[in-house]
């Protein structure tokens, strides 16, 4: 059922460019951060995410509202990570390693917090690199974007009852790799 | 730890740490909680991963996106667009959508020009046919169905150097009489150069037996033959041909008129029903406007499936 636009979406759509501004601005953050999850590396999220806009601005007119501006959004940037993943191999490195190989030590009680929770992000970062793209994606939408299941399957293109499966499965194999990277981790969480 | 996980409430486990279940089904899950260390660990890993992933908590700058756009060559051609340029769309929508009508129109103007020339063509080729064996009557060829070549069929009759022979007269009176005839009746050609070009069609057997009189009458007067196969080229149906020949006493066409519509291949009918009937130029420019539409609106409901594609993949 299609919803009433944003008045700033129907300028847009007539060329409003502040219009547009202003729509990137609201939602930049959570795009990025979805690219940035997706791509796992900050200059292909940036490049993720500027060609995503510009897709954006060039398919806006034919947006209806049939669903939300945040969801067809995601779509965008969605379809057009996992197209950039299925093309090439991504060459991985951990925070973790370069911290090693620079010898950086902790040396207070609230630096090792820090390490840890550092630690602990960079073991989920690389443990959802780890992820095969479709499950990657479901846990991104959900954890990032903080879209329900009918929105996620809404972007995914697929049923509510896939992506509960897809989520539980990309769950375990999260907690698998987790627990080979450091079998301590839900002592530490 | 996956053999400890209890499958029954794993899968609402996201939906509980998200405050998302209902409140019986949130119930039943927090029971199996208070009882099961395995599945506290797996929701707190679940917060975890959440907390770690959720944007308001990542240490990551986010570049300034909303200035990259101003910034872009796109946005400020279309920024220096008026508005009502967009009634359709932006900026590169506007363009697609003009690039999508140059294509139309020109695939409008190609298919109406190739149709043009195709139902010129035949025409031309059948043309051909005719003329070769009848090199003496290059006159005819050019001829039109003007009064000036009637005038010298039907001068001839009075001309003085007409010829005496009774039969010969009333040959040229039949030939001269069927001419008018048919003038009158014969709608005025739409485009004129077409049915110029078409008259020589039916002239094979015609001229088969204009030979024959011109060559009759070549043996009394060498002056008219000429007149007499312009005149006889023009209009003369291939039906009255017989009447004709029987009237001239000379060797009839008959066995002439195969070999005739043979150099002219099956066009001639084909002719003769075409100028008896609407023009053939006149189905051809409609068969070209006809193509002409079906292309442009292939073009039009490509374009919109493609543009509506993009949109719903977000490509």
């Amino acid at each position: 059922m299609a919803q009433p636009l944003d008045i700033r979406v129907i300028r847009a759509q007539k060329g409003d460019t502040a219009a547009f501004e202003d729509l990137v601005r609201e939602h930049q953050t959570r795009l990025y951060h979805t690219c940035l999850r997706m791509m796992a590396n900050p200059d292909d999220a940036r490049d993720m995410a500027q060609e995503i806009l510009v897709k954006v601005w060039r398919n806006l007119p034919a947006f209806k509202g049939e669903s939300s501006l945040s969801t067809w959004l995601y779509r965008i940037a969605m379809n057009t990570c996992l197209d950039e993943l299925r093309r090439r191999k991504k060459a991985k490195q951990t925070s973790m390693e370069a911290l090693a190989e620079s010898g950086w030590e902790p040396t207070d009680p609230e630096a090792e917090r820090l390490l840890d929770r550092s630690l602990n992000r960079e073991l989920l970062h690389r443990a959802l690199d780890e992820l095969p793209e479709d499950f990657r994606a479901v846990v991104v939408l959900r954890d990032v974007d903080g879209l329900a299941y009918e929105e996620i399957a809404e972007v995914l293109a697929c049923p509510i009852g896939t992506v509960r499966s897809r989520l539980n499965r990309a769950r375990k194999m999260l907690a698998k790799t987790l627990l080979e990277m450091e079998p301590n981790f839900l002592d530490r969480v | 730890m996956s053999d400890t996980i209890h499958e029954a409430f794993f899968e609402y486990l996201d939906e509980y740490a998200e405050g998302q279940l209902p409140p019986e089904d949130a119930a039943r899950v927090e029971a199996h909680l208070a009882d099961c260390a395995e599945c506290r660990r797996w929701l707190e890993m679940l917060r975890a991963q959440k907390a770690t992933f959720d944007p308001k908590n990542a240490p990551e700058p986010v570049p300034d996106l909303a200035a990259w756009v101003a910034a872009q060559d796109w946005i400020r051609e279309a920024d220096a667009l008026p508005v009502a340029a967009f009634a359709k769309g932006n900026g590169k929508a506007l363009r697609m959508n003009r690039a999508a009508s140059v294509a139309a129109a020109l695939i409008l103007v190609v298919g109406l020009g190739a149709i043009g020339v195709l139902s010129l063509h035949p025409f031309s080729a059948s043309k051909a046919a005719p003329m070769a064996p009848m090199a003496m009557d290059s006159a005819a060829a050019t001829e039109t169905t003007d009064t000036t070549a009637e005038a010298p069929m039907l001068s001839a009759l009075y001309a003085e150097d007409a010829p005496e022979d009774p039969e010969m007269k009333y040959a040229l009176r039949t030939l001269a009489d069927d001419e008018a005839a048919e003038d009158t009746e014969e709608e005025p050609p739409a485009a004129g150069m077409a049915l110029t070009e078409e008259e020589p069609e039916p002239a094979p057997q015609t001229k088969e037996a204009d030979a024959a009189v011109q060559n009759s009458v070549l043996a009394t007067d060498g002056g008219a033959p000429r007149d007499m196969t312009a005149g006889a080229g023009e209009d003369k149906p291939a039906e009255d041909l017989p009447a004709a020949s029987d009237a001239l006493s000379v060797e009839t066409t008959t066995d002439a008129e195969p070999s005739a519509s043979d150099a002219l291949t099956e066009e001639a009918p084909a002719v003769h029903g075409a100028r008896r009937d609407a023009p053939p130029r006149r189905s051809g420019l409609w068969l070209a406007v006809l193509v002409a539409v079906i292309g442009v609106a292939a073009l039009v409901v490509w374009r919109v499936r493609k543009a509506r594609e993009e949109a719903g993949q977000g490509k």
